[in-house]
């Protein structure tokens, strides 16, 4: 056996060790899941002190065809007895979907325009057209969201985010 | 399960979305894609990086969103002769939904006195009508060719040629507007070359695993059939008669007579009258072809033997002189009597009538024939 080859195979003994003795392995000690509901006018356009403005509502998924939002609900929940660190969510926009903006408590969103390779917040992700003019990438250009969590999520504890897409 | 490196702080991890891939189009993401979402989070329990939990998958179905616009390419009413056919209001039908579909074609007659597209009010209806698609095989309207009477399996983003076809008798009269309006509605594809049913939208709640129809389409110009979210739209282009208005007028003066000789002539046997036919065709209409003039003296010589024409007035056997715009440069041309290629006659084509053919009037132009006779 080589020395490279019994390295791995100590590291797969000892992760297989981990699974089945790790109380917080056996019952996932933080659950993620993910909803979903389309964004309905209900007052459109009317008068406001800050203009003109829609008044919307959040349905179960109906009838979602081209040009409509929907707003995904990511929620976080630590099963387990001990705070979760480090929590960080990550969020690939759907292909089809056209992102607009989030909504989330205590936490640094970072944008990629670039599939993932790297994220930044919105004012350093600058895009350069052929003229070698720059811009800010507009929300649209997000092909990936990050939340990277500034506090621990206490044992027991819950959180959840928001963020709204449109269907191209 | 990953092998998790005990030394790493937990990571960003690409968040994975099952996709398929649609190339993007205007009209949407195509009916029937299925759009799935998912988060994936990654932490850490006691400084120990854990093991990434991706979260189900959030999927919906895209849903057929149907919506269309008719509208004219004509940007204005369409000119008519009366007795014509084939007439064409030309329009195109694009199907702005996210799918495929068929289209059912009709011509909607505008009512009588309501207004017209390109101005002026609707008060008459073609003889005849009908609704045909451009076949692609020669641009504009071929009527061997373009006999195809709905819209099949159109692709989202997709624009088809249209034609309303009208035909016109000859009762129509100048200024005649004939209005209709060209509806479209959406069907279902169904099969190739058949026109598919009627569609239905979808009621009430959604279900994210079927994909459900939803009519997003405004209202047209069709009030009365086409309402918005119907999946029907409509646009209206009229069919205008552009006649000629001929006029004709005849005068006649004394030129002379054998007592006061040309000095104040009077109608007395003898006198020589000269007869000044003009033809004239109205500001603002069409061209008339082919006009023929023909005065007939047939009572003044044959029955009451008032009158005989001067054969000889403008030259030997020439006794016809015609100016219009179209003959000899717009100068005037002496005719001679006989039937012998020049465009006019005396006594030959019609017995005892002055015959003169081919003349063409533009609007507002106008022509003149004339000669003379000698009463008896």
């Amino acid at each position: 056996m080589s020395n490279i080859l019994q390295k791995a195979f100590t590291r797969a003994v000892y992760v297989a060790l981990l699974c089945v003795s790790g109380p917080a392995f056996a019952e996932q000690p933080v659950d993620v899941s993910m909803t979903s509901e389309k964004q309905v006018v209900i007052k459109a356009s009317a008068e406001s002190p800050n203009g003109y403005v829609d008044t919307y509502k959040y349905v179960p998924m109906e009838k979602v065809s081209p040009g409509e939002i929907v707003r995904y609900t990511i929620n976080l929940k630590n099963n387990g007895n001990e705070p979760a660190a480090d929590i960080v969510i990550s969020n690939k926009v759907p292909a089809d979907m056209i992102f607009i903006e989030q909504e989330s408590k205590n936490m640094v969103v970072t944008y990629s325009i670039d599939k993932g390779e790297s994220f930044n917040t919105p004012e350093k992700l600058i895009i350069t057209n052929d003229q070698g003019q720059k811009r800010q990438a507009r929300a649209s250009e997000y092909t990936h969201v990050k939340w990277s969590r500034n506090v621990s999520l206490a044992a027991g504890g819950k959180d959840s985010l928001t963020y709204l897409a449109k269907l191209k | 399960m990953r092998f998790i490196n005990n030394n790493s702080i937990a990571a960003a991890i690409t968040a994975i979305s099952m996709l398929i891939s649609i190339p993007a189009m205007s009209a949407g993401t195509a009916a029937g894609t299925t759009v799935s979402n998912s988060a994936t989070i990654s932490y850490s329990v006691g400084g120990t990086a854990q093991p990434d939990i991706t979260s189900a998958a959030e999927t919906f179905l895209v849903d057929r969103k149907i919506n269309l616009t008719v509208a004219t390419t004509d940007v204005s009413a369409v000119g008519v002769t009366p007795g014509t056919n084939g007439n064409v209001l030309t329009f195109t039908v694009t199907n702005n939904g996210n799918g495929t579909q068929d289209f059912a074609l009709s011509a909607t007659a505008v009512l009588s006195a309501a207004a017209a597209a390109f101005g002026g009010n609707d008060n008459v209806d073609a003889t005849s009508v009908s609704v045909v698609i451009e076949s692609g095989a020669t641009g504009g309207y071929q009527s061997g060719e373009d006999t195809g009477t709905f819209i099949d399996e159109l692709a989202a983003d997709g624009t088809q040629t249209v034609y309303i076809v009208g035909n016109f008798d000859t009762s129509f009269v100048n200024n005649d507007i004939a209005s209709y309006h060209l509806l479209a509605e959406a069907r279902l594809h169904g099969a190739a070359t058949t026109l598919g049913a009627v569609l239905t939208e979808t009621a009430g709640a959604d279900d994210t695993g079927t994909e459900d129809i939803v009519f997003s389409d405004i209202q047209g110009s069709d009030a009365a059939n086409d309402a918005s979210r119907d999946a029907q739209h409509s646009d209206q282009s009229d069919f205008k008669i552009v006649s000629a208005v001929l006029s004709l007028d005849k005068v006649s003066v004394v030129i002379s007579d054998p007592s006061n000789g040309t000095t104040n002539p009077k109608a007395i046997p003898g006198a020589v009258i000269e007869y000044t036919i003009t033809v004239s065709n109205a500001a603002g209409a069409a061209t008339a072809t082919g006009i023929a003039v023909q005065d007939s003296l047939n009572t003044e010589i044959a029955t009451n033997g008032t009158i005989a024409f001067n054969a000889d007035t403008y030259a030997s056997g020439k006794g016809i002189r015609v100016t219009a715009p179209n003959i000899n440069g717009g100068a005037a041309l002496d005719l001679t009597n006989i039937s012998d290629g020049d465009v006019g006659d005396f006594n030959v084509t019609t017995t005892n009538a002055v015959t003169v053919t081919g003349i063409d009037l533009a609007a507002s132009e106008s022509a003149t024939v004339v000669f003379r006779v000698t009463v008896q």
